[in-house]
């Protein structure tokens, strides 16, 4: 029975052991060489027999950038929309590659604080090309006097632009509106005469409340309400809470009317992704809407399904929120762009910066963006013009991707981006053009982009500030005219005691110290100096 | 109107009326997903974007399933899933099968102690970080066994095994011993061959939980040749959702995969699960209720 026992107890062994079989360590061959992991997204759109990681390019990297240095540069995958977790799994496990790119502000800040990035001030110091290329962004990625990542280098920052149907202005014999009173004109002619003969779905002035966000994501409303604002103390700017600042309830209030009047988006409060407002703007619905410049004007974005719609259809970049001073002030965007990291523990962390470094050279930028002339391109006058969008979809589908510190190219000076977007591709070019040139006025930084350092409290607050302003702005919105008042004063209040008051001091803090420090910016449009 | 029949009330009646009705609109409700997919994959783009499509296809064309069908890696994904979930679910009935049986008899020496420990697993988990450092360490990363070994006993599934064996009388087993059988021909011989419809229904359990993940490959899988069909999904999902940052200069080009792609992408990766379910479905009903009884 003993025996019985024991074989018994085996199968159940079995069970554990087998398992273990499975593993076992694949054991990293080094050589002479250095070989250097570089992140990159993978947006899963690599045509056959290519991958994000491993193409036509990565080999170019290699020919050009590794063989010369004797660096393997070796690409690893990170699914776009994942990226935040995965890059947390991969610094948990101080497995990560040498250099990882987020788009995530508080990512960055997060492993600079906490020592999980290796300090570049140094090595930048003594790059070619890199520090130069740079400039005054560095700042973006300095925390405490140091600098832990590179940024990116974004040509236009202008965020917003507005959109509007010029079929329906001509039908109606108005003029494409310049003014925010003009814009009302326009947009109450949508709604009494609906000149797109849309019928009940019409929609003069388009918002979802997705847009609603703390942190100056604000879509389709904030070029407006900051029309309202009223320029103030320097002081005032960086320490207040927006939704304090003099005029911005004002600008609310214009919301609510349109609101009342039925011009705003009847819905928007019950919107929370932008599936509705894109439906509208491609079924033609829409008169006028704010949102990220080139929103969906791509070739098979909403823009172009309007098109396939209704080919009488034609909308045009429009600034029409024009303050009491002749300014029209718009938010920057997100200024850094995305931020480059190089982690602690990386052994190549020189070899990282000679990588970036290599790619700060204008003319490999070039390339690496754009191609081989008279292969993926054309010049025309000096600009490159894509000749087959479908061979450069199968060739080069991941470069913008590759060419890490690039957020565009750099012509220049602003005009030549501008005119190099126009050519650059046929039929959408124009409109984009004129969209960057809209987005580009009186620009202005959101306030604690400016610090050198994060507001910790509103790090640590910013879901509830966030989920309290989204309240504030709808309650606001859809009140009626009477309780408009004691709806947002009394939200407004609320928002400051869970967290706004304390962000507040902290700020006061913080703006006292880079005041003394002058490395504040001295062009805001919103500010009496 | 035959007179055999039993004449119902009008009570009777009006339940069967009502009830169909309910039944029916709940099987739509679960069906509505599907159509409405199958309508937007073969509707013009320009439809689909207006929201004009919901259970009819408007504009029908078949370039989305022509991309879909075209695209290699798709077909690649396809076979390295069927293949995975084909050896990850014969390893797992396997490994459970040979933990299941020894926990069921009352002979194994500390056989509580063991199940008790077992149990706890069900409860506690490790967390995402310490099990990806483990696979990590374990040399894992990038390698099938990455989506095999870490899920390759299923608790909740040894244990529903272990019931069933419970339940299988002593008697059988004490007659081939007599004869002569040790353990492992107790359980090829005896155990196994009466314990089919358990063995359906967790291999069942095991494939569809295979098929249908994708976190795990997510974390552990950075080489796209070993990408299982629904992390590839994913991606073209999630692609599709314009980024609204627009910082991330990339994403306002045109990489984002029109509306009729994804959705012809996802009923490429529903069918082959859709076409094996029905065949099997009996047994899932069976397993519930092995489930439910007491050993």
């Amino acid at each position: 029975m003993d025996m019985k026992k024991q074989v018994l107890s085996a199968v159940l062994a079995a069970a554990f052991v087998l398992p273990i079989a499975g593993c076992g360590t694949g054991g990293k061959s080094t050589g002479e060489t250095t070989t250097l992991r570089v992140a990159v997204f993978d947006r899963g759109n690599a045509p056959d027999g290519m991958s994000a990681t491993e193409n036509i390019w990565t080999n170019w990297i290699n020919e050009q950038f590794g063989k010369p240095n004797n660096i393997k540069v070796e690409f690893q995958g990170i699914p776009r929309n994942q990226e935040v977790e995965k890059i947390n799994m991969m610094m948990a496990s101080r497995n990560a590659p040498d250099i990882l790119l987020t788009y995530d502000k508080s990512v960055f800040f997060n492993y600079a604080k906490n020592g999980g990035l290796a300090d570049l001030t140094e090595l930048v110091g003594g790059t070619e090309n890199l520090k130069d290329f740079m400039g005054d962004r560095w700042k973006y990625t300095t925390y405490n006097d140091k600098i832990y990542g590179v940024p990116t280098k974004v040509i236009s920052e202008g965020q917003y632009c507005s959109y509007i149907r010029k079929d329906w202005l001509d039908k109606l014999g108005l003029e494409v509106p310049k003014t925010t009173e003009e814009l009302y004109t326009a947009l109450k002619a949508f709604k009494e005469k609906d000149p797109g003969n849309v019928g009940d779905g019409l929609v003069p002035f388009l918002l979802s409340a997705t847009s609603f966000s703390e942190e100056y994501w604000q879509q389709n409303t904030l070029s407006l309400v900051m029309s309202f604002v009223e320029p103030m103390s320097e002081e005032e700017w960086y320490t207040i809470p927006q939704i304090q600042y003099p005029g911005f309830k004002e600008g609310v209030r214009y919301l609510n009317k349109l609101y009342r009047e039925g011009i705003l988006e009847q819905d928007f409060a019950l919107q929370t992704n932008w599936n509705q407002f894109d439906e509208n703007i491609a079924a033609g619905r829409a008169g006028f809407y704010t949102h990220n410049r080139n929103y969906q004007l791509t070739s098979n974005g909403a823009y172009a399904m309007l098109l396939q719609n209704d080919p009488n259809a034609e909308l045009v970049a429009v600034d029409p929120y024009v303050n009491k001073y002749g300014k029209r002030p718009k938010w920057r965007g997100a200024t850094g762009g995305g931020y480059i990291m190089i982690p602690s523990f990386s052994e190549n962390i020189e070899a990282a910066v000679k990588y970036l470094d290599w790619m700060a050279n204008n003319d490999v930028g070039f390339t690496l963006l754009n191609g081989n002339e008279d292969e993926h391109y054309k010049l025309e006058n000096g600009y490159p013009v894509v000749i087959d969008t479908e061979y450069n979809n199968k060739t080069k589908f991941n470069n913008a991707d590759l060419a890490l510190i690039y957020n565009g190219f750099d012509y220049g000076s602003f005009e030549n981006n501008v005119e190099a977007m126009r050519i650059a591709m046929p039929g959408l070019g124009e409109l984009r053009a004129d969209s960057m040139i809209k987005a580009n006025s009186d620009l202005y930084n959101n306030p604690m982009d400016d610090f050198d350092q994060p507001i910790e409290s509103y790090i640590k607050d910013k879901a509830k500030l966030d989920k309290k302003f989204q309240e504030l702005m709808i309650k606001s919105i859809t009140a009626s005219e009477s309780d408009f008042d004691s709806i947002y004063d009394g939200l407004a209040k609320e928002y400051m005691t869970i967290g706004g008051d304390e962000v507040t001091e902290e700020r006061k803090a913080v703006y006292k110290k880079c005041s003394e420090a002058d490395i504040l910016p001295k062009d805001n449009p919103l500010i009496n100096y | 109107m035959n007179k055999n029949k039993i004449k119902r009330s009008l009570g009777e009646r009006t339940f069967t009326v009502v009830n169909t009705t309910l039944i029916i609109l709940v099987c739509f409700t679960c069906l509505f997903p599907f159509i409405y997919e199958l309508a937007i994959s073969f509707s013009s783009g320009a439809a689909v974007m207006s929201g004009k499509v919901s259970l009819y296809p408007i504009g029908f064309q078949t370039e989305a399933y022509k991309k879909v069908f075209q695209n290699i890696s798709m077909w690649r994904s396809l076979v390295f899933t069927i293949v995975l979930t084909v050896v990850y679910t014969l390893l797992s009935l396997t490994l459970t099968i040979l933990c299941a049986y020894p926990l069921s008899r009352k002979r194994l020496y500390g056989g509580k102690w063991i199940m008790m420990l077992i149990t706890v697993t069900m409860y506690f988990h490790a967390g995402t970080i310490p099990t990806y450092l483990l696979v990590y360490n374990l040399g894992l990363i990038d390698k099938v066994w990455a989506l095999i070994l870490p899920c390759v006993l299923n608790t909740f599934n040894m244990i529903m095994m272990r019931t069933f064996f419970k339940s299988v009388p002593a008697e059988l087993e004490e007659a081939a011993m007599i004869d002569g059988c040790n353990d492992f021909q107790v359980l090829w011989n005896v155990m196994l061959p009466v314990s089919k419809p358990i063995l359906a229904t967790i291999a069942l359990f095991y494939a569809v939980q295979r098929w249908n993940s994708f976190a795990d490959a997510l974390y552990y899988i950075n080489e796209p040749k070993l990408y299982p069909l629904q992390l590839k999904l994913q991606q073209i999902i999630q692609q599709g959702q314009a980024d609204n940052m627009m910082s991330d200069i990339n994403s306002q080009l045109d990489v984002v995969v029109p509306k009729t792609v994804q959705a012809a992408s996802i009923i490429f990766a529903t069918v082959p699960i859709l076409l094996v379910y029905p065949k099997l479905q009996k047994y899932f009903v069976k397993g519930a209720m092995i489930g439910a009884v007491k050993g």
